[in-house]
């Protein structure tokens, strides 16, 4: 079996949307840089040109700013070595981003959209149930995955293991 | 006027068929199922949190904890990653040590799962019977690993140590070495085992009533939720990481991919399992064979004592015993991983549950809870 | 009074009788609850109870006083009248079966000629507890419990009384010791057994789905339902439905030996050819009598408990539709086929049973 080429479709896409950045990483996937505007768009077409498979939406807190990274690769039956595609949009705000949501086009995304809104506070427009997932719906300490999260609730005191209640002998 | 209304009901955390600490909301009509809503998060440990601030070594424990019933194919992913980040080679002896684990573990995971199944489907009997058998791969994991459950037995570049003397056994060990050697329990698990699972159960008329037909799922639905594993294969599509993606050395490897029909329902699932554990028997032959032919004892290189891959990023997709383990790593250059993302296959199947579960009845909902086999502590890490 | 005179009192005998029946149905249920655990740590390569006495003997009663000393939690939002009343409806019924069923020879507390009607009209009964403490627990999963017992049994006892009714056209009597006399009348091969096999089979089929036992555990299905309708109940309350339960296992399993395996009929060692009359003899008599009947009729019971017991722990759980199903589109269309069947069998043998043709040893059985 023949390893699978996605680089047709990867040229096609840099002629249909000339603004993506299309990189080949060190360590086997394709990147492939959007802006926010285009991220529907881009993503819609890489459905169409048969990226089936949604692996996995998550983000990445460069302390700076949010980076949201969604995961396809193309699932056809007696391939080989179907390359994993990154789409990426960076510079997403730490506060307050808002990105389109991909759970209409790939249903299984749903609870991973969820997981990065709850970890990264990054809100997906048109999701159809944008809720906490791992967290309480009720938890008001922030996103957990943000590199500045501090966990605010009261610190509840050490237990000590006192060297009396070790019985000896 | 009066009409009827719909019962909601509240099933779990502590239910006694939600696996662990699953809540489902139900709502019902009459006994069947109109809607239902899995409620997660009662198991989270803040697994990719704490990853951050541990070295790549010290999260190798951690991730056995994530899906606690496949410790070792966890812990493979992993390593896997970090490897590939590092451009590490792993000795070929202890790429064969590894596959050798996963597999038996991969066996282990799914004799719980199909155990558990039939206990959720009133069968106490197949439970024990799993139970038993996986007692014995427990057995032989302590021997080789010290841990029963939790292993941390695989290292960055290679395993913790070599196979002890005399695990292997020979071909011919039969049933009363099943708890002593690797072939004992291969010869035992294939000639004794997988039959009485399909005498007990699989051929079972009750069975075979309460799960053919239940819960179809089509091919294309599976895919469009992202199912993988064994869910994704009771559908009828031939994916297996294993083979189509490829990873350490299971190229090497013979072995075939069972699949279900086009709408696989819970007795696809069913089957499908226990095919693949027959596939996975003869992985393990496979391997021990290349193991008894060459001894050696280079098992893992010579690494620095912290780790410090380079800048990058790096996404594994390894076929753990549930489905496609999805492994995320970026490096910032430092010791310690800059995020880790464990993309799990139970967190993704669970997702089906409202798709799967309206329209049939409140009995079907732990057969199709069961029949996607999850693991709680993998759902909310 | 002397002895006999008292026995003649009406109050008395009920009073002694009752007494006897109760505590056959509590011993019973002792040994079958342990015979159950023992019996499912051996199909499934476990060693059950060991450490209490004996092979675990003493478990059940360890078992037993453990919930007594339970605390008696009445939850806040039951209704509670219904909540505490119902453990004692359920356990009537199961008790009141054993009324008529013959032990041995004679040995029976009431022998209604109505005796079969009876039991049918008792065992009904236990629906109604059921309900009641699935409704009083107000619990959702005791309320799906209960509506499943009810739908569950109400249709059984149908099934159940279809099935039992071959064997009354075969015997011409209600009354339990005709059925019994007249089986002993035909030998061990005229036992009911073989002429109404089919609803032998449906019998046994239809109550273990009027005992909630698995496969049709349906109104307790543990991994569906929690408990089933006694969610709520814990300590003795508890007990008692467990009681019900093991009673009520016990009394279907002694009707099914009574009806089908010739109750207490049973070889005697004085009926072993040659050496028997000899070196048994003595074994003769009332009194041995009514041990020997004693005796087979509690081997046919635990046997008949021992395969209830085997199937339950073999078997997966069928779900709620299908049960309906198998009792009113299969099992009773086949119990109306046997009455059909042993109908036609009987008139074939009373017309051709003086006539000499070869052709009525096909209606031999059915004679």
């Amino acid at each position: 079996m023949e390893p699978l080429d996605i680089r047709p479709d990867l040229e096609a896409l840099k002629a249909a949307y000339p603004a993506v950045e299309i990189a080949e990483a060190a360590t086997g996937h394709f990147d492939i840089r959007v802006s926010l505007d285009q991220y529907l768009d881009v993503v819609k077409f890489l459905k169409d040109r048969g990226f089936n498979y949604p692996a996995c939406i998550t983000a990445i807190d460069w302390k700076d700013r949010l980076e949201l990274v969604l995961q396809l690769y193309k699932l056809v039956v007696g391939s080989r070595q179907s390359p994993l595609v990154m789409v990426r949009v960076d510079g997403l705000p730490r506060e307050g981003a808002e990105v389109p949501s991909v759970t209409p086009l790939y249903p299984g995304l749903n609870w991973h959209e969820r997981e990065t809104y709850d970890m990264y506070g990054i809100r997906f427009q048109g999701h159809p149930d944008l809720r906490r997932i791992l967290l309480p719906d009720n938890w008001q300490g922030g996103h957990p995955l943000l590199k500045d999260f501090e966990d605010k609730r009261p610190r509840r005191p050490r237990l000590v293991r006192h060297r009396d209640m070790i019985v000896s002998g | 006027m009066e009409q009827t209304r719909e019962l909601l009901i509240n099933m779990g955390p502590q239910h006694p068929s939600t696996h662990g600490v699953l809540r489902v909301l139900v709502k019902l009509d009459g006994e069947t199922i109109t809607w239902a809503e899995p409620d997660i998060g009662y198991l989270h440990r803040c697994f990719e949190k704490l990853s951050e601030s541990k070295t790549y070594t010290q999260v190798i424990p951690y991730t056995d904890r994530t899906d606690y019933l496949s410790a070792i194919t966890n812990e493979h992913a992993f390593c896997l990653a970090v490897e590939k980040l590092m451009g590490i080679e792993v000795p070929e002896r202890a790429e064969y040590i590894r596959v050798m684990m996963a597999e038996l573990q991969r066996i282990c995971s799914h004799l719980l799962g199909l155990g558990a199944m039939a206990l959720d489907l009133g069968a106490v009997t197949g439970f024990l019977y799993a139970w038993r058998d996986r007692e014995k791969i427990y057995s032989l994991f302590e021997r080789i690993t010290g841990g029963r459950m939790l292993y941390n037995y695989l290292r960055i570049g290679g395993v913790r140590n070599d196979l002890p003397e005399g695990i292997i056994g020979t071909p011919k060990d039969g049933r009363d070495k099943a708890d002593k050697t690797i072939w004992g329990f291969i010869n035992y698990f294939e000639s004794y085992v997988l039959p009485e699972w399909d005498d007990l159960l699989t051929n079972n008329r009750i069975f075979q009533w309460r799960t053919q037909g239940v819960a179809p799922l089509p091919s294309e639905v599976a895919i469009a939720y992202g199912a993988s594993g064994p869910v994704l294969r009771a559908s009828g599509v031939k994916w297996d990481l294993r083979k189509n993606v490829p990873y350490s050395i299971y190229d090497r490897f013979e072995f075939d991919i069972p699949v279900g029909k086009e709408n696989g329902d819970c007795f696809d699932r069913w089957v499908v399992r226990v095919e693949e554990m027959r596939q996975s028997a003869r992985i393990v032959k496979q391997a021990l064979q290349w193991l008894a032919e060459n001894p050696g004892d280079y098992i893992a290189p010579k690494l620095p004592r912290v780790l410090k891959p380079p800048k990058g990023e790096v996404y594994i997709r390894y076929e753990g015993s549930r489905g496609e383990v999805g492994v995320h790593l970026v490096s910032d250059g430092s010791a310690n991983p800059y995020k880790v993302k464990w993309r799990s296959p139970c967190f993704t199947h669970l997702q089906l549950l409202p798709v799967l579960a309206p329209g049939h009845k409140l009995a079907d909902m732990i057969a199709i809870i069961g029949s996607i086999d999850i693991v709680l502590g993998e759902v909310d890490r | 009074m002397s002895l006999a005179d008292l026995w003649a009192q009406h109050w008395f005998r009920a009073f002694v009788t009752g007494s006897l029946v109760l505590v056959f149905a509590l011993g019973n249920f002792y040994i079958t609850l342990w015979l159950e655990r023992k019996e499912s740590a051996w199909i499934q390569n476990r060693l059950g109870p060991m450490r209490a006495g004996p092979q675990g003997l003493l478990q059940v009663l360890a078992d037993l006083f453990k919930l007594l000393q339970k605390e008696d939690i009445v939850p806040r939002n039951v209704d509670r009248i219904l909540f505490l009343i119902a453990p004692f409806i359920a356990h009537i019924p199961a008790l009141l079966i054993f009324l008529v069923v013959p032990f041995g020879p004679n040995m029976v507390v009431a022998d209604y000629d109505i005796g079969i009607i009876m039991i049918a009209a008792v065992t009904s009964y236990a629906v109604i507890a059921t309900f009641i403490a699935g409704w009083g627990s107000n619990n959702k999963y005791s309320l799906l419990g209960a509506m499943r017992g009810a739908a569950q049994m109400i249709s059984y006892e149908v099934t159940l009384v279809m099935s039992v009714i071959g064997v009354v056209m075969m015997a011409g009597s209600l009354k339990l010791s005709d059925i019994v006399l007249a089986q002993a009348e035909r030998g061990v091969l005229g036992w009911y057994l073989f002429p109404q096999f089919i609803g032998f089979i449906v019998y046994l089929i239809a109550s273990l789905a009027e005992l909630n036992r698995a496969p049709f555990d349906l109104m307790e299905a543990e991994s569906e339902l929690v408990a089933g309708y006694h969610t709520e109940y814990s300590g003795f309350r508890f007990a008692i439905f467990l009681l019900v339960e093991y009673v009520h296992m016990i009394a279907w399993s002694a009707i099914a030996a009574t009806l089908f395996l010739g109750g207490w009929v049973g070889p005697t060692p004085a009926d072993i050819p040659v050496i028997g009359p000899k070196l048994f003899g003595w074994m003769t008599g009332p009194v041995w009598d009514n041990v020997w009947g004693f005796f087979w009729f509690l081997f046919k019971t635990y046997l008949l408990i021992f395969i209830l017991i085997w199937i339950r722990w073999t078997f997966p759980r069928v779900r709620i539709d299908q049960l309906m199903d198998l009792g009113w589109k299969f099992l009773l269309p086949v119990s109306l086929f046997n009455i059909f069947l042993t109908g036609v069998m009987k008139y074939g043998w009373n017309v051709l049973a003086e006539s000499g043709s070869p052709l009525r040893w096909i209606f031999w059985l059915w004679r």
